[in-house]
């Protein structure tokens, strides 16, 4: 048995310590409140009631998630917070941000910790609460002039700041020294009136009141003078703004010289495709005009040569020997062969230098012309011609009839001496293109040559049967290559031959060049 | 076959070349066309023959059943004819058939726009030209004797 004054003895002292206690809890400045096991309010500082805008009445038995229109009720807070007592943890620097009705966005260390009651051994949570707002701003602050001061060490532009009021340079950076070839103490503590090197952008007391009074000047085209007495041509830009209730000017100087070297060499050599352009568009037209000359003039005296020998044997019969009629014969063959000489090479010319008219053709139709025509002409021979659907394609219509009018010729031309003569004309789509095939039983080629098939003048053939003027399939070729596709050719020796040519899905090349120009 | 005898319709041939008008004619006999015809050398000759005078807005001639027309003429080119006698309301009426070595795109093209009747382009093989003559300018000499 303790006797009462053992016991009024000991109530004192816990009811000292107790007030200690609170004493230094209400001196502390943090905002710290108590929580019963429940997570209820048990007290609170001074400094929570003053920060938080807060009374005694409104909180004291609250939930703590209750209270200050539920801004604690965060649930990674919760978590930590009913863990601390059944766990026996605690918390420290747990981060919020939170936009409080009284006192607008603010970032908050809460730290918990557990402690025993008043006068019991209960157990309770203290919850300090440091605001850290004013420390993160400054923090990002000084990262930002940390950055700020980075860039401009290492900026490709010359920056200057210079005083508003006076106009004396307070700081350049190391680019702008390297570019005007002036060192620093040459710029800092001067006036910008005084750096000669500054003079066409500052040149007299109303320009530098302009730099004072405009929030931003942008100058283009600038030429500046080094202190070696080069120039170097810059871009100017002006700001105005305020550091430490001062106004200051930050000017960035940025050197343009090799961007403008290369506007200028762009320039030039634009200049020279134009005239180069204009001059081929002037051979061009004079190829024109001449290939318009060749066909009307050269072929003139030929019509005459084969003309009056055709005449004079139509005329003079019976008095035309065998031999003579023979010699006849061959002025007028040899004038025709000319004549069909320069027919394939007008056609050659004219496929090199046109430019591709694209439009969407119905092949067929194109082939079933060519078919019928031979058919009508070839009527002493038994070839049988086999059209596979060819479809439709983007492509210059007239150039496309040169291809198979061409392909279509030497196919009829080779099968001669064919007793039945079979000729197949077929398409077969590729996965990007698509593809053509002329096929014939012809006398075929050996592949040794298929290289020379292609070439202008080289002719494979020695057989008067089979001679032509050897610049179709080289124009076949043009054309093809013209319309951004591929030709080949495969044979055997008495076994017949197979062209096959491509074109793209879409005849845009002509386009691109087009681009281009 | 004779065709007609009468001597007041005519066939014009315009044409420059001396070898080519004496082709065009031995072809025109070789089909049994006597018609006479009547040569202009170069454009402004064969304007002179139909209107008079080369800025003439009045049609002079009625005579030609047919114009042979050659293109790259002296003076004022075949086109050019072509379309003054196109753009003539009594002159249009005349067939007009372009007889030339070319075979450029453009003239056909032109040719056509402008209202040719027919395009022929000269063969170099005498044979083949005959034949060409005979089709086209057959079918206009009779096409335009039957109509009114």
């Amino acid at each position: 048995m303790q006797n009462v004054t053992d016991i009024e003895q000991i109530e004192r002292k816990v009811q000292n310590a107790r007030l200690y206690a609170e004493s230094i809890v209400d001196t502390i400045r943090e905002p710290l409140i108590v929580l019963d096991a429940d997570l209820k309010v048990v007290s609170a500082n001074r400094s929570f009631y003053q920060t938080f805008k807060t009374k005694p009445e409104e909180t004291e038995g609250k939930l703590v998630y209750d209270i200050g229109a539920q801004q604690w009720n965060i649930p990674k807070l919760r978590e930590l917070l009913e863990e601390i007592l059944p766990k026996n943890t605690s918390f420290d620097n747990f981060e919020i941000e939170y936009d409080f009705p009284h006192l607008g966005k603010r970032i908050l260390f809460l730290n918990a910790r557990r402690i025993y009651g008043k006068t019991n051994k209960t157990e309770m949570i203290l919850l300090a609460i440091e605001d850290i707002t004013e420390r993160k701003q400054v923090e990002v602050l000084s990262a930002s002039e940390v950055r700020y001061r980075r860039l401009f060490e290492s900026a490709k532009d010359g920056i200057m700041i210079l005083d508003a009021e006076t106009g004396i340079i307070v700081d350049v950076n190391p680019f702008l020294i390297e570019i005007s070839g002036y060192s620093k103490e040459q710029f800092l503590g001067k006036s910008i009136l005084e750096m000669g090197f500054l003079k066409d952008i500052v040149t007299n007391k109303d320009k530098f009141m302009e730099l004072q009074q405009q929030e931003y000047i942008h100058y283009e085209d600038l030429s500046l003078k080094t202190v070696d007495g080069r120039r170097i041509e810059v871009e100017f830009i002006s700001n105005v703004y305020e550091v430490d209730h001062r106004k200051v000017i930050r000017c960035d100087i940025r050197d343009i010289t090799e961007r403008k070297q290369m506007e200028h060499k762009l320039n030039e050599a634009y200049q020279k495709i134009k005239t180069r352009t204009k001059e081929l568009e002037m051979i061009n037209e004079h190829l024109d005009s001449f290939a318009y000359s060749v066909s009307h003039d050269l072929r003139a005296p030929l019509r005459a040569i084969s003309g009056f020998a055709q005449v004079l044997i139509d005329t003079q019969g019976y008095k035309v020997s065998e031999e003579m009629r023979h010699y006849l014969d061959r002025i007028s063959e040899g004038a025709k062969k000319m004549g069909q000489l320069i027919d394939d090479l007008l056609s050659f010319s004219r496929a090199t230098r046109s430019e591709i008219k694209y439009e969407k053709i119905n092949v067929e139709d194109i082939v079933n012309g060519l078919v019928k025509a031979y058919r009508d002409v070839e009527l002493d021979r038994d070839i049988e011609f086999i059209v596979t659907p060819l479809g439709d394609v983007e492509a210059d219509k007239e150039m496309l009839k040169v291809v198979f009018s061409n392909l279509l010729q030497n196919a009829v031309k080779f099968t001669i001496d064919r007793k039945k003569a079979r000729i197949e004309i077929g398409r077969e789509q590729k996965e990007d293109h698509i593809q053509f095939y002329v096929k014939d039983n012809g006398i075929g080629f050996d592949m040794k040559y298929k290289d020379k098939l292609f070439k202008a003048f080289q002719r494979l053939q020695t057989d008067e049967r089979f001679t032509g003027t050897g610049i179709g399939l080289t124009t076949v070729k043009r054309i093809i290559s013209k319309h951004g596709g591929t030709i080949w050719a495969n044979g055997e020796v008495d076994k017949g031959a197979e062209f096959c040519f491509t074109l793209p899905s879409k005849g845009h090349v002509e386009d691109l060049i087009n681009d281009v120009k | 076959m004779v065709i007609m005898n009468n001597k007041e319709v005519e066939i014009l041939l315009v044409e420059d070349n001396a070898s080519d008008e004496e082709l065009a004619i031995i072809a025109l006999k070789n089909n049994n066309i006597k018609n006479k015809i009547h040569v202009a050398r170069d454009g402004a000759e064969a304007l002179e023959y139909l209107f008079g005078s080369v800025d003439s807005e009045t049609l002079k001639c009625v005579g030609p059943l047919v114009i042979l027309l050659d293109l790259k003429l002296p003076k004022i080119d075949g086109l050019e004819v072509l379309r003054r006698i196109k753009s003539h309301p009594e002159a249009k009426k005349i067939p007009v058939v372009v007889l030339t070595s070319s075979s450029e795109e453009k003239d056909i093209v032109e040719s056509y726009r402008l209202g040719v009747n027919s395009y022929i382009r000269k063969p170099v093989d005498f044979n083949q030209f005959t034949d060409a003559v005979n089709q086209i300018g057959l079918y206009w000499l009779l096409l335009n004797k039957q109509s009114p």
